[in-house]
This record gives C-alpha cells, structure tokens and sequence, in this order.
C-alpha cells in the first residue's frame, strides 16, 4: 500500500499526516498539469473536451476539443502593462475597421462593433488611402473629433485639398476594455 | 476531508490466509473511492469507483504550479508543464528550451475571430532621410493572409501621407513633402490576419 500511495505521490498530493503511508485523499499535486506537446501539423484536435496542448513553434497553448481546436494564448501576444482587476470582468479589447467617402469634407461617424466599458480609450489611430502625387493627387486631412469620442464609437473629421479623384478609406484602430 | 483509511497491520504475520480476500477488497475501494472523491481521477467503466478503470483526470485536476513569478523555475521533467505566478495573473509554459508566457489577465484580444490563423502585427519606422515628394515601399516580415490595414505617423517636418497600395507582403506609401525635400521618419503599423497558424 505504501509503494502506490508513493508511486503516486509525484502527481496526487496527501494532506493528511502520515505521508505517503497513511494516506488521506489524493488532490492534484501543484504542477501536475501537463499538456499534450506537439508541432505545428499536430495541432488537429483528436483529444477529449478540456485538453491542453502546447505547441513547440511558437510556444502557443491550445484547447484540443473534439470538434474545434482553439489557440488560448501564446508568447507574442501583446500583454498591457495595467488594466484588469480582480474579480476580472473586463478584458483589453482591440477592434479595427475601415470607411469610406467620396465626400470633399465632413464628419464620419464610427460605431465600434462592441461598445468598450468606458469613454477612456487607449488607442483611437486613423489612416487614409488616396493618392497624393500625380495626376490624381488628393491630399486628406482626417482628425479626430474632439468631444467625439465615447465607449460606443467616435467620430472623425476628413477635409479634402487638390482636385483628384481619390476616394478616401479612412482606416481606424481601437483598444480599450471592454467587458469580458 | 475524506481520507482514504486502510489497516496496514493487517492481515498480520499470522492472519489466517482466509482473511485476506475481504480485506485487499476493501483496500482496493478505499483507494479509488478516496482518489475519485480528490477531485484528481474519475472511473470511466461501469462499476463505479470500486470496479476501477482506467482513471482518467477529472475536469479541473490539470493544476499547474502556483506561486509568485519570482518562483518560476523548470522543474524536471518541465517539457509541457503549466506555472500560474499568482502576483502577475500570467501563465507560463515549460517548453524543452525555455519559458514562454502564453496567458496574461492584461493580454489584448481581437474583437473579431481570426478563423484557424491568427491577428498579426507589426510595426517599425524607417528614417528615409531628406527626400521630395516620394512613394516608397515597405514589406512585411511575414506575408498575411489578406491585405492588412495601415497606419502611419511622420516624424520631423510636416508631410502628407496616405496608404497607396497595399498587399498580403508590402504596402506602399505616398509622401506629400510640404515645401523643399526635407527629413521624414516614418512610423507605420501594420494589422492583419494569417491564414495558419
């Protein structure tokens, strides 16, 4: 009996005095966890519900579900330095899109597709397409609106300059928390 | 908590041989009634914890190590195991040749799904020196799966910008300089999905 209580040690931890001998219930030793470990080709599921994997490219972690395999996280994705408190309701959400206008001068108005937890957005950046040399050139001035901007959307300002044809894309890019 | 309790004086020296059938019995119950009750093993077959099976982990038994980051250290045997640093909200992965973060409560996510790739982006900036009005071309590290969109940012004198053309590897640039030729950093970002992973 002592030889399976210790055979089991490494992986079952025993709270109750007596050690490996007189054994108490067996709980998950700290650090049991271990994941399926795997190369890029393997990443194709084939595991049960709740399966870790990791992969060795890139050192991401996935869920092997048996129908859908998921990338949990990995080493290069951007971490903020603050943000999320504890119980954690809110996450760092990213969202980016792009418009567009024939228009000489105006505002656009943006309504992000999920609205973030509050009005103090990280990042809001904008860029535009349009040729600004040549035959077609069309220089555009975008900025944001001041007071425009909100947890549910902003709004820009374009102005037109040159007799071109170009028609503007206004790009944007969001980071804020939202909820989780 | 529940414990699993067996004799280990029995059957002693001089039990009778009748004796021990009842007793292994018991102690084979005990044990896989106590490691199911643990939260560690559930026993997949008919019979319930007594008839043991093979155990398969319970949902939740997977525990990775927990301690403070400053603690992180590869265990042997580390390849694949999990450590959660219980100041800093992150997860980290033991892979056979160094630790990676793969979990953070801070970490940015995308608010659209990337499908079976990935969001990627990169940034860098170029200084092109003192140049007129220019198109200038810039290339991905790594192709994306579609065009990505573009952001820009000019340093030093003022200039007009714009995303002329832009593809899954490069992305080019027109530079308006106002005035004579005159020094320009530029700052761009690029945003965008891969196709695989």
């Amino acid at each position: 009996m002592s030889s399976v209580a210790l055979g089991l040690q490494p992986f079952v931890y025993w709270p109750g005095s007596g050690g490996g001998s007189a054994a108490s219930a067996g709980e998950p030793q700290p650090g049991n966890a271990r994941c399926a470990h795997h190369g890029s080709s393997g990443v194709t599921g084939g595991y049960g519900l709740g399966f870790l994997s990791l992969c060795s490219n890139r050192a991401s972690l996935h869920h092997i579900g048996s129908t859908n395999t998921f990338m949990l996280g990995h080493a290069q994705m951007l971490e903020r330095p603050t943000g999320a408190t504890y119980p954690q309701t809110t996450k760092w959400l990213s969202q980016s899109g792009s418009t567009t206008t024939s228009g000489v001068s105006g505002a656009l108005s943006i309504v992000f597709p999920t609205s973030y937890s509050t009005t103090t957005l990280l990042t809001i950046m904008l860029s535009h397409d349009g040729d600004v040399a040549g035959v077609n050139a069309t220089s555009w001035t975008v900025n944001l609106q001041d007071g425009a901007i909100a947890a549910s959307g902003f709004s820009s300002f374009f102005s037109k300059a040159g007799g071109g044809i170009s028609t503007l894309r206004l790009n944007w890019i969001a980071e804020g928390l939202a909820p989780l | 908590m529940t414990q699993i309790l067996w004799n280990e004086a029995i059957p002693s020296g001089t039990s009778r041989v009748g004796d021990y059938p009842t007793y292994a019995r018991s102690v084979w119950t005990a044990i896989s009634v106590g490691l199911s009750r643990g939260s560690t093993f559930f026993w997949n077959e008919s019979g319930g914890a007594s008839d043991a099976s093979t155990g398969e982990l319970q949902p939740g038994a997977s525990r990775p190590y927990y301690a403070a980051q400053s603690a992180s250290s590869v265990p042997s045997q580390g390849t694949a195991r999990l450590f959660f640093a219980s100041d800093t909200s992150r997860l980290f992965a033991y892979e056979s040749n160094a630790t990676y973060m793969v979990g953070s409560a801070n970490f940015v996510e995308h608010g659209t799904d990337s499908g079976a790739g990935a969001w990627y982006s990169y940034s860098s900036f170029t200084n092109l020196g003192s140049i007129a009005s220019s198109l200038v071309t810039f290339t991905f590290p790594t192709p994306y799966g579609a065009a990505p969109q573009i952001f820009l940012q000019a340093q030093n004198n003022p200039h007009f910008l714009s995303v002329f053309n832009s593809s899954t590897t490069n992305f080019s640039s027109l530079i308006s300089v106002v005035g004579a030729a005159s020094l320009i950093t530029l700052y761009w970002r690029s945003m965008g999905t891969i196709s695989a992973w």
